[in-house]
């Protein structure tokens, strides 16, 4: 009878500390998941600040069209990208990438202009793409955090038990290579 | 040979000389101390140019012990040798004009424990910690955030529920940080700022809200003192003297040592990222804006 009511004990323990698991899983996959939106705020950010970079600077060097025109379509693949729920953070943040970079010869193309550069519009949308930057820099550091917690519970023992019987699985860090504005994106040496 | 008569009243009078000497002989010397630290006090702020004030930036104690970094104890609390000043702080890459502080934050707790007698015995510890108190400008207004050691259950692994985590797994062990504003605090822990804190700002403790920097040191003799004992038989309880608020019990070391937790709130202000500063301020005049 003792030995009946160990195990009915032990099992207990084990459905409640089960139940706890999962239920903390879910509070980190809902992590997860708001401060992926976060991200995607910012991004949606950056992607309508871009056709006024790109006007402006037009209005000044229409003829840099080359520029202007890789501007434009990598903008519109990362848009693309950002809308179809299908995207990971991998292969978005391979578009912002591409984006990031066509800005950056947008930007050092814009510098050859000393009017351009005196406009004030032009400076303020300059102003604003280095806050969105330092914005998506933030947001993506929270999100891999959160990834990272959640990655670590999947992995580790007796959470993975739980997390294999739930289907929950691995999330994918957002990395970016380097932001518009010149500054290598910090935070992910520790990830 | 003189008599037990006529000794005896001699005895009660050299008593109470004795107790006498010792009575005047204290007060002579917590004379001399109070005096003591008055001066060392009235000294720090000439040198340093700052005025010696009761209420740190016009806060009053009651306003302070909003700060959770600062205890209100059991029994009391209260702000002394306030010192204040303008200081420049270089932020964002400018010149930042703001006003900081600098006073000793005490408070009593109270410590109950049995006698032998099956009485009651409490004690009242004045702990204190040394304080500066920075008031930035607009546009600077911060998110509350607090940040203070981990505590062993915490470091352990055990709790710390509610914790801000950062991404280095250091700094997650060593801090305890409370935050209102998750997306707006990231910005203030970039990892330079995280290595400082677990470096050259090893254990500071500090406090945001608002337009105000509050940075909290320890004591140097660990923030504890013992003021004052009550005594208790047979279940009662007996004061003994200890006057509240009193500002005796500082060492002028503490005193001295002031002008130093200025100068280090100023420095941890100033290692914050630029991020943080352009966060702040971009957050500001959106608002204005809208």
């Amino acid at each position: 009878m003792t030995a009946l009511y160990v195990v009915v004990g032990l099992l207990v323990l084990v459905g409640v500390g089960g139940i706890v698991s999962y239920n903390r899983f879910m509070a980190q996959r809902a992590g997860v998941e708001s401060s992926w939106a976060g991200v995607d705020v910012q991004l949606q950010r950056r992607h309508d600040l871009i056709p006024n970079l790109v006007e402006t600077v037009r209005g000044y060097a229409a003829h840099e069209r080359e520029v202007l025109d890789r501007v434009t379509a990598t903008r519109a693949a990362a848009v693309i990208a950002d809308r179809d729920p299908g995207t990971g953070p991998g292969e978005q943040a391979r578009r912002e990438d591409a984006l990031t970079s066509a800005t950056r010869g947008l930007l050092a193309v814009a510098e050859g202009y000393p009017d351009l550069q005196a406009a004030t519009g032009f400076r303020q949308l300059q102003a604003q793409l280095v806050e969105t930057e330092d914005r998506i820099a933030a947001a993506r550091r929270l999100y891999n955090i959160e990834v990272r917690g959640l990655n670590r519970r999947v992995e580790a023992v007796p959470s993975n038990i739980v997390a294999g019987l739930a289907g929950i699985r691995r999330a994918e860090y957002f990395e970016l290579a380097e932001s518009a504005h010149g500054s290598r994106q910090a935070g992910s040496s520790h990830l | 040979m003189p008599s037990l008569f006529s000794v005896a009243p001699v005895l009660p009078v050299l008593f109470a000389l004795l107790v006498g000497v010792v009575v005047v002989g204290g007060f002579v010397l917590a004379q001399r101390q109070r005096e003591r630290v008055e001066t060392t006090y009235q000294q720090v702020c000439r040198d340093q140019g700052l005025v010696p004030t009761d209420v740190p930036l016009g806060t009053s104690d009651a306003w302070l012990a909003q700060f959770e970094l600062l205890p209100r104890g059991d029994r009391d609390h209260s702000a002394v040798w306030g010192m204040e000043g303008p200081v420049e702080l270089q932020i964002g890459g400018a010149a930042v004009p703001a006003t900081c502080a600098a006073f000793e934050w005490w408070w009593e707790d109270e410590h109950t424990s049995r006698t032998s007698r099956g009485g009651q015995r409490t004690t009242w510890r004045r702990r204190s910690v040394l304080v500066a108190l920075v008031r930035l400008p607009a546009p600077y207004v911060m998110p509350r955030v607090r940040v203070e050691s981990e505590g062993v259950f915490a470091r352990l692994g055990v709790g710390g529920r509610g914790d801000f985590q950062v991404e280095s797994e250091e700094f997650n062990r060593r801090y305890d940080v409370r935050v209102n504003d998750r997306p707006a605090t990231i910005r203030l822990f970039d990892p330079e700022f995280q290595s400082q804190l677990l470096g050259r700002f090893e254990g500071t403790t500090f406090e945001l809200a608002g337009d105000l920097a509050l940075v909290a040191i320890p004591t140097p003799s660990g923030g504890l003192a013992m003021t004052n004992a009550r005594r208790g038989g047979s279940g009662g309880w007996t004061q003994v003297f200890t006057r509240s608020g009193d500002r005796l019990r500082t060492d002028p070391a503490i005193v001295q040592a002031l002008p130093g937790v200025r100068h280090r709130a100023v420095a941890l202000l100033q290692a914050m990222p630029d991020g943080w500063w352009r966060g702040l301020a971009h957050d500001a005049s959106t608002q204005e804006r809208s």
